[in-house]
């Protein structure tokens, strides 16, 4: 059985500024509870389990052992799901804790294939690696009521936002299932329905993925020389529409989110031709991401222009890490732009030879994460990212929780992130 | 903390050692000094190479090098040689491999450089024989063949013996088999009465300075021929020195590596340069197991060929197990005792942690798969040392490193082999297990497809003198062109020698790996 309440009192902004050890037997025990459920509900996590001598009641010493690779995610078969709609289908049911009870028709686009699995109630939301094969995360209901949730009792933790009075200025698309895309969208839509701004329309799975992977046919060809001639005239669009919405707002508070490379762009624009669309000192930045596929702008030089073209200080620019395969984020606290861990997420750091880090102090190494908020598929998940933890927290403000330091891509996995599909996908 | 040279210069060689920038790296108690080599370093280490050469070895008769190589391999098998024991203490912690494995696979690979080895290098003669079928080798227990045109076989011929002189023969080795490459790099250049420029990789920079150290502790005069240095791979400045001033540049690294010093090569030949390059670029291996094998002595012997190296070598079975239909055991059961030998073997040698993660991170990966729903089986270790997936679907996927066993059964394997062709630029070596009545058949058949290396089960990880390598024959690859293709088979009689093996095996599992009476194949 699946403890829905328990998982609601663990996703809390309150845990941020609880004590340690009392938020950590909460945690404990929901990890212990989610694990439990996926290893009676999960048939690909059931075997793994039992291949490393698990079985469905586990104990903290043995968190390390239950997570799974994020390849896991993106291990189908098949070039194009949507051309093999049943294969794919089983793929899912293999990998999802949850039934999916429908059978699905598959052989149009990738995009309705997707559609055609949401309207049946399982968001495949994904990110892409640089090979362009799309990772896919099933959601149902629940999981992503606690995306939402995550997001807003870390924002609430940390921003103190006006619920229903906010302006967002969205630089994602209104529509995608993308999963950074979706996230912003729908957290956005939450926090302020109806004063949420997208700067670009539909951004379809099947163009990030011809994107990403390059064109496999004649055809495909042809579509993906269009597309970049476009794509340069959608981001240059996107940069107006946004500094349009700016200059209406002039003045006044606004959440203005996208990633790094938009910022930096709109800021560009708005200096170069000498436009006013300084908004109100109160507002909100806020990037993910990183700066996949285009040139670094250092973080000095980020706060420059921001003052400079936002008007705002730069300790109101945030930057947030998540990842694809986990409900939430990291969000960097106003006091010292230090990114906290979310007090409902066990981080688990493997040094080079694989072994887990005690969590004590600084430390480096491979990060893997235990999230029991997803019920429709284990949330304990190891990545190709590379962290370095504080485990004795913020010396800045109140909250107790660990904080990230700074973050490597691993060099032996392929470098993704949803920043890097949207920045490959509208770069010309 | 004791200080390491990550790096052998000759002594006549002090004074570049004086001007060189050093970066320090701590393992264990060590400190490993690794050189920063600048384009002067470079200069000087090959000019002095070079004269080295001439002084000393260039006359230097082939039993005395042999002689000194001999006493390097008899003291490396002393389980006390000092330099043995740094190098069981510190290539663990800088590769990750058990020192248990680094003794079984680098170390007696080593241990066989020896004078019969170095003999039989020094007379190369090949038959005729060979451009027509699989020969028997006069001095070595292997059989070869080479695939050639006309030009190609009067090539060969001209060259029966090295009229040709080397004075420096670079070798730019990899990390995957840590030490062994390095080793081979050092001794062959001495064989040809060549200096020898070793560039080490850079995971461990620790095994081939003290190698060359143990030749020049045996013979001052050919320690006064080799360099170990590391550099930074692609500096024009630094290989441009080091290759123009090179007769032959041997690359044993990724293909991406090897096709990019092949380019910069072929540049410098086009601009008046003479250079022999030697590419030898990734590839994979595969384990057949014939009907007539399919029993629990052969499983033993693939289980040896599964461990080796973790999988990272290039002949290793990367692409699965297939095992013929209608044996004593079906590929199913055999999959069973696979993974029965597996756990015996893992306990004299052990499997690091960091391999084991590997591992478990591709399993999640192929159990996430809708196959194991029903169809598959897994025979996991106890122990968590390895894991044996007997998969009904036949696929060719070369994910079988970490002691991820991969069993598929097959109706025969030339149907398998077949099926090899679209990764022929990839092939290297397959272990085989057949009755000695199938073997010249099937032998004809891989080589024709691409493979190189048909080795016995057992002996994957194994190399043994006389063998082919990547398709070219290591010495001949010096001298003529790449366009012959050379393929060996290991032992000659297939039936006798698994029995021998097994032998070897039984006793690894009983006594272990460093017990100095464990015979050498």
């Amino acid at each position: 059985m699946y403890d829905t309440d328990l998982i609601q009192k663990l996703v809390s902004s309150e845990n941020y500024f609880k004590k340690r050890e009392e938020v950590e037997k909460l945690r404990h025990k929901a990890i212990k509870m989610s694990h439990k459920f996926h290893f009676e509900n999960n048939r690909f996590y059931h075997d793994y389990c039992k291949l490393k001598g698990l079985k469905g009641d586990i104990k903290p010493e043995d968190f390390h052992k239950i997570v799974i690779p994020d390849g896991v995610f993106k291990s189908y078969q098949m070039e194009s799901p949507e051309k093999s709609p049943k294969e794919f289908k089983q793929w899912v049911d293999r990998i999802s804790s949850v039934p999916i009870d429908f059978t699905p028709k598959g052989m149009g686009s990738l995009e309705s294939f997707l559609e055609e699995f949401y309207s049946n109630g399982m968001l495949l939301g994904f990110s892409s690696g640089t090979t362009g094969k799309l990772t896919f995360l099933p959601r149902d209901e629940f999981t992503r009521s606690m995306i939402v949730r995550s997001y807003n009792e870390a924002i609430d933790a940390t921003l103190k936002l006006n619920k229903g009075k906010e302006q967002f200025i969205l630089g994602i698309p209104r529509k995608t299932f993308l999963q950074v895309g979706y996230n912003g969208k729908v957290v956005a839509d939450s926090i302020s329905p109806g004063n949420v701004f997208h700067a670009f329309d539909n951004l379809k799975a099947d163009i990030i993925r011809l994107r990403m992977r390059g064109p496999r046919s004649s055809k495909e060809k042809v579509i993906n020389y269009f597309i970049k001639k476009m794509l340069p005239k959608i981001e240059k669009n996107a940069i107006k529409n946004i500094v349009g919405k700016l200059e209406e707002n002039k003045g006044k508070r606004v959440v203005f989110m996208g990633p790094p490379f938009l910022i930096i762009d709109t800021a560009k624009y708005i200096l170069e031709n000498g436009i006013n669309a300084k908004i109100a000192e109160d507002s909100f930045l806020a990037s993910t991401g990183g700066f996949k596929g285009r040139s670094i702008v250092s973080r000095d030089k980020m706060n420059e222009l921001i003052e400079e073209a936002f008007g705002i200080d730069s300790k109101r620019y945030i930057d947030l890490y998540g990842m694809t395969e986990s409900n939430s984020i990291m969000i960097d606290c106003l006091e010292a732009n230090n990114k906290h861990i979310p007090p409902w997420m066990e981080v688990i750091l493997f040094d080079e030879h694989m072994e887990p880090i005690p969590p004590e102090g600084k430390a480096t190494g491979t990060y893997a994460f235990l999230e029991p908020s997803s019920k429709s598929f284990p949330g304990f998940i190891t990545t190709g990212d590379k962290l370095k933890i504080d485990y004795d927290g913020c010396p800045s403000c109140d909250k107790t929780t660990p904080i990230l330091l700074s973050i490597e891509r691993l060099p032996r996995l392929e470098s993704r992130g949803c920043s890097g599909v949207l920045a490959k996908t509208v770069a010309g | 903390m004791s200080k390491l040279k990550g790096y052998y210069l000759p002594k006549s060689l002090k004074s570049v050692e004086k001007q060189m920038d050093f970066t320090e790296r701590n393992v264990s108690d060590y400190t490993i000094l690794v050189p920063t080599i600048n384009k002067e370093n470079i200069k000087d280490i090959v000019t002095g190479l070079k004269e080295n050469r001439k002084k000393y070895l260039a006359e230097m008769p082939l039993t005395e090098i042999a002689n000194a190589y001999g006493n390097v391999s008899k003291a490396w098998a002393d389980n006390n040689y000092k330099k043995k024991k740094i190098s069981l203490e510190l290539l663990p912690q800088l590769t990750n491999l058990s020192p248990e494995l680094i003794e079984f696979y680098q170390f007696r690979s080593i241990y066989k450089i020896d004078e019969q080895t170095i003999n039989f290098l020094s007379n190369l003669n090949m038959p005729p024989d060979v451009f027509k079928q699989f020969t028997p080798i006069e001095g070595a227990n292997t059989f070869v063949r080479a695939y050639a045109g006309f030009r190609d076989k009067i090539a060969l011929k001209r060259i029966t013996q090295y009229d040709k002189e080397l004075e420096l023969v670079t070798y730019i080795t990899p990390s995957n088999v840590p030490g062994f490459i390095e080793s081979l790099g050092i001794f062959i250049a001495s064989i040809v009465k060549a200096s020898g420029l070793i560039k080490t990789p850079s995971v461990q920079p620790l095994f081939a300075p003290l190698y060359a150290e143990s030749v020049a502790e045996q013979n001052e005069k050919i320690g006064e021929t080799i360099a170990v240095v590391p550099w930074a791979g692609g500096d024009e400045s630094i290989e441009d020195i080091i290759f123009k001033n090179s007769n032959v540049v041997s690359v044993v690294s990724s293909t991406q590596t090897a096709m990019s010093v092949k380019n910069r090569i072929d540049e410098l030949n086009r601009n008046g340069c003479s250079i022999k390059g030697c590419y030898h670029g990734g590839k994979f291996g595969i384990e057949l197991i014939a009907r007539e094998m399919a029993n629990r002595d052969v499983a033993g012997l693939a289980a040896l060929d599964g461990i080796g190296y973790e999988g990272y070598m290039c002949g290793s079975p990367a692409f699965g197990f297939f095992v013929e239909e209608g044996g004593e055991l079906s590929p199913l059961e055999f999959a069973e005792v696979l993974a029965d030998e597996l756990e015996k073997l893992s306990r004299s040698i052990p499997q690091t942690n960091f391999f084991r993660k590997l591992r478990e991170v591709k399993i999640g990966e192929i159990l996430s798969r809708p196959e194991f729903d029903g169809g598959q089986r897994i025979f996991p270790s106890s122990e968590h040392n390895f894991a044996v997936i007997y998969e009904s679907n036949f696929n060719l996927n070369p994910i079988g490193q970490n002691r991820l066993i991969r069993v598929f059964g097959v109706k025969s394997l030339e149907e398998v082999i077949e099926k090899m062709k679209p990764w022929k630029e990839y092939l290297q070596t397959a272990g085989v297990a057949i009755g000695n009545n199938r073997v010249q058949k099937l032998a004809e058949q891989m080589g024709k497809i691409g493979f190189s290396n048909i080795r016995i089960a057992g002996t994957v990880a194994l190399p043994r003198l006389g063998e082919a390598w990547d398709g070219y024959y290591p010495i001949y690859e010096f001298f003529i062109p790449d366009s012959i293709h050379w393929t060996s088979i290991n032992t000659v009689n297939f039936e006798n020698e698994i029995k021998e093996l097994t032998k070897i095996k039984n006793e690894v599992i009983s006594q272990g790996v460093f017990n100095p009476n464990l015979q050498l194949r």
